[in-house]
């Protein structure tokens, strides 16, 4: 379940997109500071992943399937933690790198056996690490009162989810777009100390299986500018 | 040099329409034939590659000996082109000699069992008792019943390649399949469904379904003959399966990859309850455990002392993980009494 984690062709297409709006909504920024870094360390809440439901197939004297039973797989909601590392390339435009750890588990739902076997859940801990890049955009023109500043965000990244006995390791890749408010606490010219809340939707393959699967993301963390 | 000692195993591995007869010695490891010399399981395969084989010169009933060629040489293709499996099979020509001739010829042919009247070939394997080495394999097809090498099948008559991948696996060292479902009809079975060539029992005249190896048979000839990266790419489950704290010999289990869907399966081999599944593709499975029921337990290996099949299908509450060139580590699976 190994893959690389360059840009395929729809990514391409989703950062021109996300570039485009960057240029029609941004203008130099009044408010913020001169600060060109930013570190920030927070939380974030992944929802559950469907992965599918799998059929046990076996092939009937007609050439169709005959079912021996069903297999629906979900990758549990994840709490987990992230710290990132941003850099200001324009007064609104910002470079970050983000990396996260957290713990799920995956549970394969068995049902409808052929045999009536007992319908069971089948469990599995995972732990997750990633390692993403994204741009982030203020979008200066929309301020949330004094201290708010929204944003959009998209990027890629990649994954290494870790089995449960860590016997194996299951690598992929992930894209994600959303958007969310930075809430500067204090400023001064030459930094801030922030809040900053975002969602984003996440598309992720490569943990358990190479379809991609979307997921929900909801993360809180506190930043230094600097 | 000593001379090797040599043990000619009749194993009548078949394909039959409604009942399965299989006498191989002690089955000791997934889906292989083997055998226990003093206390170590010793593997049936071949060790000189290719193996040269000869179809007898005959035919049979409606199929002359080079339409049987054809059609056998496709099966052994099929063999062949798995490309985790480094088994190679050379033809050598047509014979006067008959299978089931201790000549040291391997030989595909027809001969008349009106009295076997179930079953529809058979195999038969010559091996060195100490080394587990194959010397020779006969396979004979019942000229008793109806024979096509039609490309889509003929109704009312098996399929000569259809067999021939069945009776080719057991050549290859490969024992029954129990990946399929049956129901009783009548004195004999009737089959539901299969996920396995080597399901001993086969689809109706006319089927030329089982012309393509499922992942059960690709995971067994690969497990015997790996080439290509396959140890290191596949990995195993192993453990035992209990019911009431206490090994249970012959349950089926099953794992299920649910990211393609593959079944492979393998049994408790021992009282013990201890089973391996290998050749699995990396990543979390799920393991079915079922009574071996969809055909005479002596289809899949010989034993002596009866069977429990008193217990109720069951999933393991675990998504176990096969890893990369290694092993699961034990893992425990428990079945409740019916």
């Amino acid at each position: 379940m190994s893959r690389g984690w360059w840009l395929a062709p729809g990514g391409r297409i989703a950062l021109a997109v996300f570039a485009a709006v960057a240029v029609l909504t941004s203008r130099p920024a009044a408010a913020q500071t001169d600060a060109r870094y930013e570190v920030g360390a927070g939380v974030r809440f992944v929802g559950p992943e469907s992965l599918g439901k799998v059929d046990a197939n076996e092939t009937n004297a007609g050439g169709g399937t005959f079912r021996l039973f069903t297999a629906d797989s979900t990758l549990d909601a994840v709490l987990g933690f992230e710290a990132r590392l941003g850099i200001r390339v324009s007064p609104a435009l910002r470079i970050e790198t983000t990396g996260s750890y957290g713990a799920s588990d995956l549970k394969i739902a068995l049902n409808a056996d052929v045999e009536n076997g007992a319908a069971v859940t089948a469990t599995e801990r995972i732990t997750q690490f990633t390692i993403e890049g994204a741009a982030v955009m203020e979008l200066t023109r929309w301020h949330l009162g004094a201290r708010g500043a929204p944003f959009i965000s998209g990027g890629a990244g990649y994954v290494r989810a870790l089995h449960e006995d860590r016997i194996l390791v299951d690598e992929g890749v992930m894209w994600h777009a959303g958007g969310g408010v930075n809430l500067v606490l204090r400023s001064s010219p030459g930094g801030a100390i922030g809040l900053r809340i975002d969602a984003r939707a996440l598309l992720q393959s490569g943990v358990v299986n190479d379809g991609f699967h979307a997921s929900p993301v909801l993360g809180a963390s506190a930043f230094v500018r600097f | 040099m000593p001379p090797r000692q040599r043990v000619r195993r009749t194993v009548l591995i078949v394909m039959v329409l409604a009942i399965g007869l299989a006498t191989a010695r002690p089955v000791s490891a997934y889906l292989k034939f083997g055998f226990s010399v003093n206390g170590s399981v010793v593997t049936v395969k071949w060790r000189a590659l290719p193996v040269r084989y000869f179809i007898n010169d005959r035919g049979g009933p409606g199929v002359s000996a080079n339409a049987f060629a054809d059609a056998a040489g496709r099966a052994f293709g099929t063999w062949e082109a798995v490309p985790s499996a480094a088994i190679r099979y050379q033809f050598g020509g047509f014979t006067a000699s008959m299978p089931g001739d201790d000549d040291g010829r391997t030989t595909l042919g027809f001969l008349a069992a009106p009295e076997l009247e179930r079953v529809l070939a058979s195999t038969s394997l010559l091996f060195d008792e100490a080394t587990g080495e194959l010397l020779e394999a006969d396979i004979f097809f019942n000229s008793a019943f109806a024979w096509s090498t039609s490309a889509a099948g003929e109704a009312g008559r098996f399929d000569v390649e259809t067999i021939a991948l069945h009776e080719i696996g057991h050549l290859n060292g490969l024992g029954h399949s129990a990946i399929g479902e049956t129901e009783i009809s009548g004195s004999g079975r009737t089959v539901l469904a299969a996920e396995a060539v080597m399901f001993p029992l086969a689809f109706g005249p006319g089927n030329v379904l089982h012309r393509t190896l499922r992942p059960d048979d690709i995971a067994g000839v690969s497990d015997l003959y790996p080439d290509g990266g396959f140890e290191d790419d596949h990995g195993s489950i192993s453990g035992r399966v209990t019911k009431n704290g206490a090994g249970l010999f012959g349950a089926h289990i099953v794992a299920f990859n649910p990211a393609n869907g593959a079944l492979i399966g393998n049994f408790a081999l021992n009282e013990n309850g201890n089973f391996s599944i290998a050749g699995l593709t990396p990543g979390p499975h799920v393991l079915r455990v079922e009574p071996l029921d969809d055909a005479d337990v002596d289809s899949f290996f010989e034993v002596d002392v009866p069977l429990d099949l008193n217990f109720r299908v069951g999933f393991h509450t675990k998504v176990v993980v096969a890893p990369r060139g290694g092993d699961s580590g034990a893992v425990e699976v428990k079945v409740q009494p019916k």
